[in-house]
């Protein structure tokens, strides 16, 4: 039988990196301020060097995404990553569309839905970027955030609800968990 | 109705916008690669073992295949990957040591449900582009379906010297922390005590307080052995096996 080896595993790590740099580097500028990027995203691909072994094969990007939410916790202030989820839909945004961003988008209100995730938590916010963003299914946001997938669809759930609570319109997170 | 919350915020992604690659990524990756010991490391007398056990069956085996196929031997004969499907890239893949078949080794990855449950499918050794070797489940014609060559199904001494000269290097610089004073010499002298011709040594920098001990990565590809700093490891100062 044969065993991995971290010197074998290098080409194979460079196919990885190269396909995952991007999705991570967007995924991090969504919790940390610009200049705290690059640092998070090259620890998050040295953990992933040092545990290659570790990463599931189907799920590699919602790993690396739930390594580098972990970094961001152990090294970043939380108290930044409110208003940067803000700032990265505005990065969205450019020109006639960034004078909009206080009123409306495609006849869409967008004030309320900042408002309503301003008043979320962290954790929230999170799991509500990782679906509308990401489209992770619940199995892989459990990844992401380490928890079990039964939990993921509860927090789902009821983060959907919250967020339309918060909206102003209950009907809208009555989703099944 | 209102819109759904979760459909506005998606009409507003900035993931495109966000994630981009960055002309500083391929020294990012020197970097990781060259800062981090290996964790594990097939000892020699091992990997001995598994050449002078399998050798002969994979040597006629390739010599049956010739015939039929486009044959090559990889540029780099250090790794292997097994391959989750036969695709380009595909949904999956583990890394292995070096072993002289590389079929039996992924197939015991299906085997012990590592990639898939069940029965490992019909795996066949390729050689990707990059020139390394690639077990794809599929049939010997996989391969070229891939735009791969079939792999000529054995070693050669050389590749074998080269194994040999990663897995001591390997071994040598992940196991004791080297000063940067020596890290160049020493692997110049493993060079020349394999007898490689038209390899080169180079430093790869990341050298500082934090990082004083050395790193190797062994290219078989471009010939060179790049030494760089890393840091201090609960790994160093074991004894070699």
């Amino acid at each position: 039988m044969t065993s991995v080896t971290a010197d074998d595993r290098t080409s194979l790590f460079g196919v990885l990196f190269r396909e995952f740099v991007p999705a991570v580097r967007g995924f991090v500028r969504t919790l940390v301020a610009e200049s705290d990027v690059d640092s998070v995203v090259q620890a998050t691909f040295e953990t992933a060097w040092i545990r290659f072994d570790s990463i599931p094969l189907l799920s590699q990007r919602a790993w690396l995404f739930g390594v580098a939410r972990n970094h961001v916790r152990n090294h970043v202030r939380s108290g930044r990553r409110r208003v940067l989820l803000v700032d990265a839909i505005g990065v969205s945004l450019s020109g006639e569309e960034a004078s909009m961003f206080a009123g409306e988008l495609d006849g869409v209100e967008i004030a309320p839905l900042l408002a309503a995730l301003n008043q979320m938590t962290n954790d929230e916010r999170e799991l509500i970027q990782l679906l509308a963003w990401y489209e992770m299914e619940p199995s892989e946001i459990a990844v992401v955030l380490g928890i079990s997938q039964n939990t993921a669809r509860v927090r789902v759930h009821r983060a959907r609800k919250k967020l339309s609570a918060l909206m102003g319109d209950e009907s809208l997170g009555e989703v099944a968990p | 109705m209102s819109r759904d919350p979760l459909e506005i915020l998606a009409s507003l992604n900035p993931v495109a916008r966000l994630a981009e690659s960055l002309s500083s990524d391929d020294a990012m990756l020197a970097t990781i690669i060259a800062s981090v010991p290996p964790t594990t490391v097939l000892s020699r007398r091992r990997r001995r073992g598994v050449w002078a056990a399998l050798g002969t069956t994979v040597v006629v085996l390739g010599v049956a295949a010739f015939a039929i196929l486009r044959q090559e031997s990889p540029a780099n004969p250090t790794r292997i990957v097994c391959f989750t499907d036969a695709s380009v890239p595909p949904s999956g893949m583990h890394a292995l040591d070096v072993s002289n078949d590389p079929v039996e080794a992924c197939g015991v990855l299906w085997s012990n449900g590592v990639i898939a449950s069940g029965e490992p499918p019909a795996l066949t050794a390729c050689v990707t582009n990059e020139g390394t070797i690639a077990v794809i489940p599929g049939d010997q014609q996989v391969c070229a379906q891939l735009g791969f060559a079939n792999w000529v199904g054995a070693f050669s001494d050389d590749e074998r010297r080269i194994v040999e000269f990663q897995t001591a290097v390997t071994e040598w610089f992940g196991t004791q922390c080297v000063p940067q004073g020596d890290a160049l010499p020493q692997a110049e002298q493993f060079v020349a005590d394999f007898d490689l011709d038209g390899w080169t040594v180079t430093d790869s920098g990341h050298w500082g307080v934090d990082r004083p001990c050395a790193a190797s990565g062994v290219d078989p590809v471009t010939k060179t052995v790049n030494v760089g700093g890393r840091r201090r490891s609960a790994a160093d100062n074991t004894p070699t096996t």
